[in-house]
């Protein structure tokens, strides 16, 4: 039985519906959105003035939605749902992130550097914790070739978030798709800056035209202990 | 790690059973999509390509982050003024859940009161040229002298990718030719706030 078949408010509801699928919920005023909720605890009655008594009662659309309602039966349910649904929503995301972002792997991190870096001025430094997960992801000027400096910024952004080891990325916009001379000497620079430390360097990322490559796989480049 | 929690999964039930749907349909949500979140974010022609999913119930899906985000967005309400930090939160919560891509442009005008909030879509690269065109055309007929140019990552980081670099090295030259300032750069990613403004004075303070 369609929802028109049901309910002399079926034309009405589907009407609703098929406007929120097709443009969302922007041009919504608060209680039709809320009507389109209670649609789904009362089939049979006209929930406008039910939605607006609610928003009234709770003084405000926001406590209605976001505080935990008292209210029995379908609505209370229905609300305490929406309630619980972005702590339940941001638990989950920091749990895909964190599960995502495991770069125990060379593999894993050329796949995932050229996703993240772009312009060439700029350094993204990976912070990971002991077992190799993202804690942080950090944008500093690109001062690769000034190890120094490099080190200050990396040394700092690993510090910040308590890391074990950091991956540089860097890339080239000029299509140059190896490592300069330069930058190959400001690696073994930083390797040898970085194992006075308790933060290991645990890879320099070049990327370019999207693709990556990884010192830790050049002989010359690698230290013993790589990824 | 098991991202499909029970308390997740009974979240899921508990909703879908105002739809009479059984616990079929909700396992079949959760294989095809692997999380909480990827079911929520979901379009809802693609949620009806599930197993057992019908277009009432992926409405209901649908219709939790966007009344969710409604009332966050009216929780934390536009501040009058474009430095005041209650701006994060109201730029969170316009972004909570969202998808897909999209363009939120402040204007204020030359003390920092804020004129008016435009949303402009996606910004991909066919459409930054008319978007620009369109928030200059709009920064000129309210007055503005001020921007502020915020836009999501959804899924991902809140850092600037080369595309958005490119964006805004449009956006500020057409300012530049107007004589309007871009105030900030905002970019969010879930409940994570980048501001570029902020992050380059940190970096000079650190320096």
């Amino acid at each position: 039985m369609t929802d028109t078949q049901k309910s002399p408010h079926g034309g009405h509801r589907k009407r609703l519906r098929d406007r929120f699928l097709r443009h969302g919920s922007r041009e919504f005023y608060d209680h039709e959105l809320l009507e389109l909720l209670l649609f789904y605890a009362h089939k049979r009655v006209d929930v406008n003035p039910t939605a607006h008594k609610l928003i009234e009662a709770s003084n405000g659309f926001d406590k209605l939605i976001l505080e935990d309602s008292e209210r029995t039966g379908k609505t209370g349910e229905l609300l305490r749902l929406c309630a619980a649904f972005a702590p339940t929503y941001f638990e989950d995301k920091c749990d895909c992130i964190r599960g995502m972002r495991n770069f125990n792997s060379p593999s894993l991190v050329l796949q995932y550097a050229p996703t993240v870096c772009g312009d060439p001025n700029l350094l993204r430094i990976l912070c990971l914790d002991a077992k190799m997960s993202l804690k942080n992801l950090v944008t500093v000027q690109n001062n690769f070739e000034d190890s120094a400096a490099c080190f200050h910024d990396v040394f700092l952004a690993a510090g910040t978030c308590a890391a074990a080891h950091v991956i540089i990325i860097l890339s080239h916009g000029d299509g140059n798709p190896s490592y300069t001379r330069s930058e190959i000497l400001a690696i073994g620079d930083l390797r040898t800056r970085f194992s006075h430390t308790s933060v290991r360097l645990a890879d320099v990322v070049l990327c370019c035209d999207g693709s990556a490559i990884a010192a830790s796989r050049y002989p010359l480049l690698s230290e013993e202990d790589t990824l | 790690m098991n991202l499909l929690t029970k308390e997740r999964t009974d979240f899921l039930r508990r909703l879908l059973a105002f739809t009479s749907a059984d616990k079929a349909v909700s396992d079949n949500l959760c294989t095809s999509f692997g999380s909480f979140s990827s079911i929520f974010e979901a379009p809802p022609e693609k949620l009806m390509r599930v197993a057992g999913m019908t277009e009432e119930r992926a409405a209901l899906i649908a219709l939790l982050p966007a009344i969710v985000r409604r009332a966050l967005t009216e929780r934390h309400p536009l501040p009058k003024r474009i430095d005041d930090p209650a701006l994060a939160d109201h730029l969170t919560a316009r972004y909570f859940a969202l998808s897909e891509e999209m363009l939120t442009v402040i204007f204020a005008d030359k003390s920092g009161k804020i004129l008016d909030l435009r949303e402009y879509g996606d910004l991909h690269s066919d459409t930054v040229s008319t978007r620009i065109s369109s928030i200059a055309e709009t920064a000129v007929a309210i007055g503005a002298n001020q921007l502020i140019w915020a836009h999501n990552h959804p899924g991902g980081f809140a850092i600037p990718s080369a595309n958005d670099n490119a964006a805004l090295s449009m956006i500020l030259a057409a300012c530049r030719d107007l004589g309007i300032t871009v105030y900030d750069h905002i970019i969010i990613a879930d409940d994570d706030y980048v501001s570029i403004k902020e992050s380059v004075k940190e970096r000079t303070n650190e320096r």
